[in-house]
């Protein structure tokens, strides 16, 4: 039969143990190591923890997967009841502006689309394209025509073109350069003199290099 | 003026913690342990001034004093009283106020608890670890986390109010105290472990003094935790209560480690073994409530709960290291001399038991804490960014999570030292019946799915064994069968049992869908059906809101609302549910009823989802009885199962055998 | 439930008896929880419609605008966006593993909640599992050590002696 509930083990502090344990033949260091190790990993962890503080120095670009690649597919039916197709423009630099009306910085940074389009309107070295996300026609129909903006607007209704274009929220605008190619993506409301300014100093990269 | 209340306050506290630190530590090193009584004169200075800083806030909060910055950006005229008060915890200021105010008190009571017993020099070390963790605490409010810097208002400035999600529900003035409970209640046991490092008086005299610590604060935390779902479920229209998200992981991490701890704890008692191993378990503890402040509050992780980022970032993590620093080398130094000898003589036994169930909360916290961080870890070593879910959690926790629960069945049973297989076979055959009757249950209503169904019958089996234990010991001992430490286990495995069900259960059999629906229109769906009756537009001091009606089975009325506060302008859902004991009816509004008046609204059936808050009322209820002590019973010479020597005027036991042992510790 | 209480309140002569009942109790406790969980696992597994399995889909996509949720959790305009694209590729007849990794293509790789078990992210399921495996290894032979040395032994003696002590103490004498 099983003693299975004679423990003889006193409360008070000396250690119980059963008597005919023999001493153990060396030291162990268990403790130690096990300490040792944890405290590597964790050093590892804290380390890793330093360069998160770190914090992200963006510049007024974002990175994006799309980076580098040729400009998704970007065509349909315009505000006008037209078509808009992206490749129509190869040969500028495009600003597809994602926007909506029912988004504050969208509305403030308006003004300054205006700008730019009217800055390379003569000589056609840029163009604006919007799209709008996730609101209705006719909103965005009025808005532009109080606002002004004569620049072609893509209607998306079913968002595909936002999922295509990576887009995350409103306003983004995504430049992509005379060869077709994306070559950044900004978050958040643009000015005109920013958006100049990363031109320029693309323009002046590739001539450089 | 509160200003000036709330800064002398925290000086106060800051100033007594630093010489009370310096005094012990003196007399520490000096050996003049008398001196160490001293101790209690700082810790009420200590409580003073915690106390003086709350009440000035809450002042400032209640007259709108919108000279002080925290109530500038957090407060405004038109939060309701209680939300007022909560304010308090609803910015990263305030909230170290709240765990300043929860660490002085816990100090506070720790000082007289052992009032006789301060000259002891483990004590000693371990006032002046409390001490240290004060200072650290308020020089974080004298720091970079001020609740009380000035701000000059312009005329007729109103603040913009905590975020409208934290006032939409009264648990939100709950979860957080709760939680703060808990979590600084942690910093008790834990000064003791060091105290038994530094002194190497492992023996069991300081479990004894801690055991009751840990049980509290383990139980404040698992409610501050259930109410913390709770609350994300009625407020946040997600219709979910447990997302796997960096916030709820930094306070479910502490509750594994502390959860190991209660049940290892019970090995040393009776063996003298696993001492390291707990005091170990009692630092991770305490180290990882630090961690998750330092995940939450410093930006390092996104995450929809996250406080806003500021400067505390650093200076928490610098804390976090230093703890590191001193439990591990106290433990790598120390460890290997403090051992015990023993060894266990069957795996097949309670003690047994107990380091599978260590390995397997060991591993759960594991799997938790890297989930948490490998998205740092790897953008830190590779550059690549990745998401870690709410999928992965699921999938790698859940085996875990079948093995509590089987240990959980088994473990009650078994008794010490060594377990015959008749034994378990004798005493958990009623268990594993109710387990198969749960199972019959699950699958004659409709439940589908292996994990689900595994689920239901481990639950079944783990409950039938807490219940059997209650029975037995209720039989032997009449009321006192539910209260000490045991029986109130049993009582919070049942609440566990609850848990593991009800999220078994709304995870799998979950049904979502969203309709547009005309005032007077119906849909269907998992058995239940709406209608739709119409919107209304309500005026509120503090909000407008846009209410849907919505009859359910065509009774009640219940209505979801869309909300825009006036001082922060998002339009904000807010569900509303049905809750019933077989499934509740989660509602929520998703769009603004459009020129027709049809309006988007989506609903979801939950199943059991309310099995999860009677489930946690049943651990915190078990938690309340495991602290009621339970009667000394035995000389400690006798066995385990020794019946319970019955008071002299009692009468004479008259039944000559009692069926079976019943552990009574 | 039970139709057999427990057996050691059964005096010693039906003691055999006991055993078998309860033997044959738990092969049908055996019996029962082996087939209906089959019957559970296997009956009524009817196929994923093509919204179920978008849903199952966005569950596992994280939404781009809102830290921490899903597509299928979040009213973002973005997680609606995709949620929407998610359902045309199924309707389309894209393969999940199609769709997976378009939208990681596009927003990249932080957008799957589920981390890809090939790369580097394989380690996030790797570790633990070795992790899990060497702990129990260890604990395992860290039983079977102690089972090897100190083995004490009772005498018939001391048997005896116990067994008498718990009989007059506590009745547990025929619990072998």
């Amino acid at each position: 039969m099983t003693v299975d509930s004679t423990s003889t083990v006193a409360d008070p502090p000396p250690p119980p143990g059963p008597p005919a344990a023999p001493p153990r033949a060396a030291p162990s260091h268990a403790a130690r190591w096990s300490a040792i190790a944890v405290g590597v990993v964790l050093v590892g962890l804290m380390a890793v923890f330093v360069a998160g503080l770190g914090g992200d120095s963006d510049g007024p670009i974002t990175a994006s997967p799309l980076d580098g690649r040729a400009a998704p597919e970007l065509a349909g039916t315009g505000l006008d009841g037209g078509t808009v197709d992206l490749t129509h423009y190869r040969g500028s630099w495009v600003v597809v502006n994602f926007f909506a009306t029912w988004c504050p910085p969208c509305v403030q940074e308006h003004p300054e689309l205006i700008s730019f389009s009217s800055r390379h309107q003569a000589a056609g070295d840029a163009v604006l394209l919007s799209v709008v996300f996730n609101d209705e026609t006719a909103n965005v129909a009025s808005f532009f025509a109080a606002q002004g903006g004569t620049w072609p607007v893509l209607v998306d209704d079913d968002g595909s073109a936002a999922v295509g274009w990576a887009v995350t929220g409103v306003p983004e605008s995504v430049l992509v350069a005379p060869n077709g190619i994306v070559v950044g993506k900004i978050k958040g409301g643009v000015t005109a003199d920013a958006l100049d300014g990363i031109i320029n100093d693309l323009e002046r990269q590739a001539d450089g290099g | 003026m509160n200003r000036v209340l709330g800064n002398a306050g925290v000086a106060l506290g800051l100033a007594a913690s630093v010489l009370g630190f310096v005094t012990v530590v003196v007399a520490l090193v000096q050996r003049r342990h008398d001196r160490i009584r001293i101790a209690r004169s700082y810790a009420a200075l200590v409580l003073g001034g915690a106390v003086l800083a709350v009440v000035a806030m809450q002042r400032a909060l209640i007259t709108r004093d919108f000279t002080l910055a925290y109530v500038a950006d957090n407060g405004s005229s038109l939060t309701p009283p209680l939300f007022n008060v909560a304010t308090m915890w609803a910015a990263l200021e305030g909230s170290i106020l709240l765990w300043v105010l929860v660490l002085a008190g816990y100090l506070a009571i720790t000082v007289v608890k052992f009032r006789h017993r301060l000259d002891d020099r483990l004590l000693g070390v371990a006032v002046a670890v409390q001490l240290a963790v004060c200072i650290f605490f308020f020089g974080l409010l004298l720091g970079p986390a001020n609740p009380f810097r000035s701000f000059s208002p312009p005329i007729g400035y109103d603040g913009p109010g905590p975020n409208p999600l934290l006032q939409n529900h009264p648990l939100m003035a709950f979860h957080p105290p709760m939680l703060y409970l808990g979590y600084v209640g942690f910093t008790v046991p834990f000064s003791f472990a060091i105290g038994a490092l530094v002194t190497g008086r492992v023996g069991e005299g300081w479990l004894v003094a801690t055991r009751r610590w840990t049980l509290i604060a383990w139980g404040f935390l698992t409610v501050g935790v259930i109410a913390g779902a709770w609350w994300s479920y009625e407020v946040l229209c997600w219709a979910g209560y447990w997302a796997w998200d960096p916030v709820e992981n930094a306070s479910f991490l502490p509750w594994l480690t502390g959860t190991a701890y209660l049940h290892s704890v019970m090995v040393q008692e009776r063996r003298g073994m696993l001492r390291v191993w707990n005091l170990s378990l009692l630092c991770a503890t305490f180290s990882l409530t630090i961690l998750g402040t330092f995940l939450t509050r410093s930006g390092v992780i996104e995450s929809v709960h996250a406080f806003s980022s500021g400067s505390v970032g650093p200076l928490l993590l610098g804390f976090f290291a230093l703890v590191v620093v001193v439990t591990v080398g106290l433990i790598g130094w120390r460890g290997d001399l403090l051992r015990s000898p023993g060894r266990i003589d069957s795996p097949l036994s309670r003690e047994g038991a107990f380091m599978v169930n260590n390995l397997a909360f060991a591993a759960f916290a594991f799997v938790v804490l890297l989930g948490t961080v490998f998205p740092l870890v790897l953008e830190a070593l590779s550059d690549r960014r990745v998401s870690v879910g709410g999928q992965y959690f699921d999938r790698m926790t859940l085996p875990i999570a079948v093995l509590l629960l089987f240990l959980m069945a088994v473990a009650p049973v078994l008794p010490w030292r060594k377990a015959s297989a008749e034994t378990l076979r004798t005493r958990l055959l009623v268990p594993a019946w109710v387990g198969a009757g749960a199972l019959v249950v699950a699958v004659a209503i409709g439940a589908r799915g292996f994990a689900p169904l595994v689920c239901f019958t481990l639950a079944g089996f783990a409950g039938g064994s807490a219940l059997r234990q209650l029975v037995l010991a209720g039989r032997r001992q009449g009321w006192r069968g539910l209260v000490g430490r045991t029986n109130g286990g049993m009582v919070v495995h049942l609440g566990v049992v609850l848990l593991a069900v009800a999220y078994a259960a709304s995870a799998s059999y979950s049904h979502d869908a969203e309709f547009t629906l005309a005032p007077g229109e119906s849909a269907s769906l998992g058995g239940h059906t709406v209608t739709f009756l119409g919107t209304t537009t309500e005026e509120r001091p503090e909000k407008q809101a846009i209410v849907a009606s919505i009859q359910i089975d065509g009774g009640d009325v219940y209505r979801p609302s869309l909300n825009r506060f006036r001082q922060a302008g998002q339009l904000i859902g807010e569900p509303s549910v049905r809750p019933s004991v077989i499934d509740d009816v989660y509602l929520t509004l998703l769009d603004p009823p459009d020129e027709t008046g049809a309006a988007t609204i989506r609903v979801v059936i939950e199943p059991l989802v309310s099995w999860l808050w009677v489930g946690g009322a049943v651990m915190a209820f078990g938690t309340l009885l495991a602290l009621f002590p339970g009667q000394r019973r035995r000389r400690p010479t006798d066995a385990v199962s020794a019946p319970v020597p019955r008071p002299v005027l009692a009468e004479p036991d008259v039944s000559p055998a009692r069926p079976e042992p019943v552990e009574v510790s | 439930m039970s139709p057999s209480t427990t057996a050691s309140t059964v005096p010693a002569a039906p003691v055999w008896r006991g055993r078998k009942a309860r033997a044959v109790s738990w092969a049908l406790v055996a019996v029962v929880v082996v087939s209906v969980l089959a019957f559970g696992t296997f009956a009524g597994r009817g196929a994923q419609s093509a919204g179920e399995r978008a849903h199952a889909l966005a569950e596992e996509i994280a939404c781009p605008q809102c830290a921490g949720e899903s597509v299928a959790q979040s009213q973002a305009p973005a997680a609606v966006n995709i949620y929407g694209e998610i359902v045309r590729q199924v309707d389309a007849g894209r393969t999940d593993d199609e769709i997976r990794s378009y939208l990681a293509n596009q927003f990249g790789e932080d957008i799957l909640l589920r981390p890809s078990a090939t790369g580097p992210s394989a380690l996030i399921w790797v570790i633990p599992v070795v992790a899990a495996v060497i702990a129990a290894a260890a604990l395992g032979a860290t039983f079977r050590r102690w089972n090897r040395t100190a083995e004490v032994t009772a005498t018939d003696e001391d048997k005896v002696l116990v067994e008498s002590y718990l009989a007059t103490r506590h009745g547990e004498g025929d619990g072998r």
